[in-house]
């Protein structure tokens, strides 16, 4: 304990390397390979090694003890003095990697993976001088932090921000002043229903036709702007290959899976094929508690170290953003991203971020990846689904943010900036649609949303049922986000400008309206064309008529050219001709839009569970090796 | 390729702008009041006014009323004159036409200056193409072809940017530009017709050979989106979706109703070779200048073929339209060429001093042979027009017609008349208002009573012919027909009606007005 009573953790004369393969841990070719590796990436041997899988962890922190001359405790039998740990100092513990352990002959020892000045410093100033450190393993802490913490850091994932900025919060779904606004606008409705039918009748048709024009106006002017070949952030393969590895950051990488156990090769082999130092990717397997399955498997599967489990206790509600909140408690990568268990980025997506980032204006804060499908052509729903993507992420998302209006981020692939995610509360657990709520408070919040040009192909749902389930979710979300932003659209007007305002109110709000009013046009419009009733004349008075005219031939027209020209930008030549099914897929839509809305009021919270991996898409790369150059 | 270098500093809204466009705004609307007030009066410009004040004049306002049976923009634009004072209105289909072509002329300008020509360059470009008489004729003879050449040229700007940028937006552009071109041409069917095999010369090479079929498909859905949409407002409104297509009056199926009488049709209708040919050669007679970009271009393959299907594509189109039945005359198709010609300068790079005078000799020349094919085999309506542009005063060929429409105008009572056969009497009226007409609920109950129950029946001879011109210079076919009043009560203009008397008779034109039910008056009692 000589180094840290001098005041300092010294170099050690043998090197860990040499150290290893004197363990016969590691071979001499294995140590060469990582100074090469060291010498490009900027990383300490040790972490190369872990993140390569060439030596367990164990062994490793073992001789890790060695090195330094301390002891190494293993912390699953020798657990910590909790009375030692404060929660409030549980991020500097993650970052650091360590924790008090106990007090032995009047010092506090410190447990740590990651022997620094920087950690000593820190406890002298909680503890006082007489400090010192054992080593463990990295695992060992990170489960520690989490069985000591849990309660703190699920209370954190639940409440943090409902706590920091309630009006944020979907977790109140409708306010006082909302009931009262719905209600007194369902009374004026209904009493002049009763007093001047027709008109009111006429008044409403008429209303609805405006906001359909203006809907379609918006998508207009989104796919136009969207088809400028210079409109999202580009990063050229030329600004790739510039990066020096040596200055790439931390980065972490969140993988919130339920009962998705077979997926977990596939995922370990789209992260090792990154185009990323390994040994700075920080990767974390965010597991709910009760999945023992997936739990055992990630844990059979025998992953390197930079995958590391983070299990969720149980609390309500039970989302994913509470699962992902829950796991940035533990993240130390200076950028962070989400991936889906079965998504596939592209192997250069976080280079492309951190050029990205370096390009835009310090206000962004957020880089979102195009989203596309791998299994596009299995079956009609795939299909569909895919226009329907690729017209969001390739058209609508570049305009939204060229425009000033607030991105509803996609699901996974949005690169964040860890100290501004965290700054703004990270994801609303209650909102269901968490990212797209995301995008819009950070927008509320004077900060920007870039869109990359870099891809990340996901399993399309190729089954009915389990699509209306996400799709419910989906638009009971952007219920919620809606909801949440309006509680003062005055405040939201001056926030987000007019563009933003209006954007929000038809992007957002329209994307919901036009689902929930679909099935009553169309029904009016089939039984008009099947029985040629003239009943519904009288609520189509000139104007009215025209307007709806507009809406169903060109409003329609042009969103099933607009899918096409989705698929057309995207080379899925093969899917254009299905844009003309298009209007079908309007109709499921709306069948999902009122279960979502049913679920909004019967059961706002709960999280209609996608599931993955159910494609029959044949994916036959070798899962054991990585395709990436540099790794 | 040569990439437009944008000049920050270039503004659309300048002074410079403002300048071009007075100019060209003094050129054609000078010309359009000297050819109007040498009687040149454009039986389509009536036509198209007569339905903007049926409209106007209605009990209510449905756009229907205009019927469906042509493209509506260019009767759209024309809706707000209705407010302007009667002297005016009848001129608003040429001033309208004016302002389009002055608009085309000042975008062109644009992007000349985008170009870093001059200004005493741009103006004398733009004085030698507005000069040409077939982009005269087209502006200032009262179809409203001013704004067809806008779309033309945006048609071709749009095919500029595919050749140039090969982006998404360029096949959009395209695709939309055709899409809206439905609602202002007739004649855009043919024009897209053409475009299709031209289209491997412009659209990138690896697309084609990815799938050429989707490069059609996304440049062509547009349209079918279009004429779609219109064959289901013929279906709600009018007799059956084709109604646009299958009705007697459609401007869609453009001369064909009057094949026999068309000259051009008469010798080549249903063939496409030779009228093709025909038209390649006119097309170069009337703009030599086009050979010349083609000599320009063809150091740069894009260039080269984007200035080939410049070349082709309107020649092409005529082959089309005259194997349809559709054409009266290659000029109707041909005067797009200018569009086409600005569209091509816009394409080459920036010019040198020497080769600039080259251009503007052939433009120059172009004018010439423009004067040579106008008066080649001129229909009926281009001779009229030369004739006024010559300063020769033209006999009033509608008097008849105007004369009842000054006398239904003193004569202020509800009267049934039939609009297809009186447009020329509601010009002449000043409006609508009180006229029962063709689309009106009342005109079709009224015309269900063997005895109409009405204040005064307008009915034309239904011997009468007067070999009156459309904008194709041919006959129409609708003064041929009986109007539906005659085809309903086929003795009316003859012998009258029981309960009703003779009150206006002159020309081919009786007017019929009802009196108490005991008296009966006839024609010979009148």
């Amino acid at each position: 304990m000589s180094n840290a009573d001098t005041g300092g953790v010294s170099a050690p004369k043998l090197r860990v390397g040499d150290l290893l393969v004197s363990k016969g841990l590691v071979t001499n070719e294995q140590v060469k390979t990582a100074l090469e590796l060291q010498a490009k990436w900027g990383s300490r041997i040790g972490d190369i090694m872990l993140a390569k899988g060439w030596v367990k962890a164990f062994d490793f922190y073992k001789a890790l003890s060695d090195h330094f001359h301390k002891p190494f405790v293993n912390l699953m039998q020798l657990p910590p003095d909790v009375s030692l740990l404060n929660p409030e100092d549980s991020e500097a513990y993650n970052a650091m990697l360590f924790i008090p352990w106990r007090r032995e002959g009047g010092k506090v020892v410190m447990a740590t993976a990651n022997p620094t000045d920087e950690m000593l410093e820190f406890a002298r100033r909680r503890f006082g001088e007489n400090v010192d450190y054992v080593v463990t393993s990295k695992f060992d802490l990170l489960w520690q932090l989490q069985n000591n913490h849990d309660g703190y850091f699920s209370d954190n994932a639940v409440n943090i921000l409902a706590n920091r900025t309630p009006e944020h919060s979907a977790r109140q779904v409708f306010t006082e002043k909302q009931l009262i606004v719905i209600t007194v606008g369902v009374a004026v409705f209904l009493m002049s229903l009763t007093a001047w039918p027709l008109n009111t009748l006429i008044a409403f048709n008429s209303l609805i036709a405006l906001f359909l024009l203006l809907n379609f106006g918006l998508r207009a002017i989104l796919a136009w702007v969207g088809s400028d070949r210079h409109i999202d952030v580009k990063v050229t393969d030329h600004q790739v290959a510039m990066l020096n590895d040596r200055d790439l950051p931390i980065y972490t990488v969140l993988v919130p899976m339920y009962q998705e156990e077979k997926v977990l090769p596939k995922l370990a082999y789209a992260i090792r094929s990154l185009d990323y130092p390994l040994s700075k990717l920080d990767v974390k397997l965010v597991l709910e508690e009760d999945d023992e399955a997936t739990i055992a498997a990630a844990k059979e599967q025998g992953l390197e170290s930079i995958f590391e489990i983070i299990r969720v206790p149980h609390s309500l509600p039970k989302t994913k953003p509470k699962a992902c909140n829950y796991a940035l408690n533990f993240a130390r990568g200076k950028y962070v991203t989400i991936y889906d268990a079965e998504d596939r980025p592209e192997p250069d997506q976080l280079k492309k971020a951190v050029v990205a980032f370096s390009q835009v204006s310090e206000e962004t804060v957020c880089i979102q990846a195009r989203l596309n499908y791998f299994n596009h052509n299995e079956n009609w729903l795939t299909r569909v689904f895919t226009l329907e993507y690729s017209l969001w992420f390739d058209f609508y998302l570049p305009a939204l943010e060229a425009l000033n209006i607030p991105i509803p981020l996609g699901g996974t692939s949005n690169h964040f900036k860890m100290e501004a995610l965290r700054k703004v509360g990270a994801w609303d657990p209650f909102n269901v649609t968490e990212d797209a709520d995301l995008g819009v408070r950070f927008t509320q919040l004077g900060m920007h949303v870039g869109v990359v040009n870099s891809t990340t192909y996901e399993e399309a749902n190729n089954h009915y049922g389990n699509w209306i389930r996400q799709r419910s979710r989906w638009l009971k979300g952007y219920m919620q986000t809606y909801l949440v932003h309006m509680r003062s659209p005055i405040k939201l007007y001056r926030s987000l400008g007019p563009a933003g305002f209006w954007g929000f109110q038809f992007f957002i709000g329209g994307t919901v309206m036009s689902t929930l009013i679909a099935p009553f046009l169309f029904g009016m419009f089939f039984i008009w064309l099947l029985t040629g009733s003239i009943f519904f004349e009288p609520l189509f008075p000139p104007l009215v008529l025209y307007i709806s005219l507009f809406n169903l031939l060109i409003g329609n027209g042009y969103l099933v050219y607009l899918s096409m020209v989705g698929a057309f930008k995207r080379n899925h030549f093969v899917l254009m001709p299905y844009a003309l099914t298009v209007p079908v897929y309007w109709i499921m839509m709306s069948l999902a839009a009122y279960k979502g809305l049913w679920q909004l009021i019967h059961n706002p919270f709960y999280w209609e569970k996608t599931i993955h991996g159910i494609t029959r898409h044949e994916d036959h790369r070798d899962h054991t090796q990585p395709v990436s150059s540099s790794n | 390729m040569h990439k437009v270098r944008h000049d920050p500093d270039l503004r659309f809204l300048s002074f410079q702008t403002f300048l071009i466009f007075a100019l060209s705004l003094t050129i054609l609307g000078t010309t359009a009041i000297w050819l109007l007030d040498h009687a040149f009066i454009s039986d389509m410009a009536l036509n198209r006014w007569a339905k903007i004040l049926a409209l106007m004049g209605a009990g209510d306002f449905r756009l229907e009323n205009l019927g469906l049976l042509y493209p509506h923009a260019p009767a759209y634009l024309l809706i707000p004159f209705y407010y302007l004072p009667n002297i005016i209105k009848p001129a608003a289909p040429y001033f309208v036409s004016c302002i389009f072509g002055a608009l085309l002329l000042t975008i062109w300008n644009y992007h000349l200056q985008e170009k870093r020509y001059a200004l005493s360059d741009r103006v004398l470009m733009v004085v030698l193409v507005a000069i040409h008489p077939l982009f005269l004729w087209a502006v200032t003879s009262g179809v409203q072809n001013g704004l067809s050449l806008v779309m033309f040229y945006l048609l071709y700007l749009a095919s500029v940017r595919l050749i140039r940028e090969a982006d998404t937006r360029s096949f959009i552009m395209l695709g939309l530009v055709l899409a809206g071109y439905f609602f202002v041409d007739e004649r855009t069917f043919f024009i897209f017709i053409a475009f299709l095999p031209l289209l491997p010369l412009i659209a990138p090479r690896n697309m084609l050979d990815a799938s050429p079929a989707s490069v059609y498909l996304v440049i062509t859905m547009p349209l079918i989106i279009s004429i779609i949409g219109w064959a289901y407002l013929n279906l709600v409104f009018e007799n059956g979706a084709w109604h646009f297509v299958n009705s007697p009056y459609a401007s869609f199926r453009g001369a064909w109703q009057k094949t026999p009488d068309v000259e051009w049709l008469r010798e080549y209708g249903g063939d496409f070779l030779k009228p093709m040919l025909i038209s390649f050669a006119i097309g170069i007679v009337s703009y030599p200048v086009i050979l010349w970009l083609i000599a320009r271009a063809r150091r740069h393959l894009k260039l080269l073929r984007g200035t080939e299907v410049l070349f082709v594509h309107l020649g092409l189109a005529s082959g089309f339209a005259t194997a349809a039945f559709f054409l009266s005359h290659p000029v109707d198709m041909l005067f797009l060429s200018a569009a086409g010609v600005m569209a091509g300068i816009v394409l080459l790079p920036h010019e040198p001093l020497w080769k600039r005078r080259g251009l503007y000799a052939l433009l120059l020349a172009s004018v010439v042979g423009g004067w040579l094919t106008l008066i080649w085999k001129p229909t009926e309506e281009m001779h009229r027009w030369i004739d006024a542009f010559r300063g020769v005063q033209l006999e009033d060929k509608f008097a008849g017609d105007t004369s009842l429409g000054q006398w239904l105008n003193a004569n202020r009572v509800p009267t049934l008349i039939d609009d297809h056969a009186a447009y020329r009497a509601i010009v002449a009226r000043g409006d609508a208002e009180g006229l029962l007409l063709s689309f009106s609920p009342q005109f079709k109950t009224t015309l269900r009573s063997d005895h109409p129950y009405i204040e005064q029946i307008a009915v034309l001879d239904p011997m009468y012919s007067n070999r009156d011109q459309d904008a194709h210079g041919q006959d129409m076919l609708t003064q041929r027909m009986p109007d539906m009043v005659t085809q309903r009560y086929p003795e009316l203009y003859r012998k009258g009606m029981e309960g009703y008397r003779l009150v206006y008779d002159k020309d081919h034109w009786r007017v019929y007005r009802r009196v108490s039910k005991k008296t009966t008056v006839t024609y010979n009692q009148y």
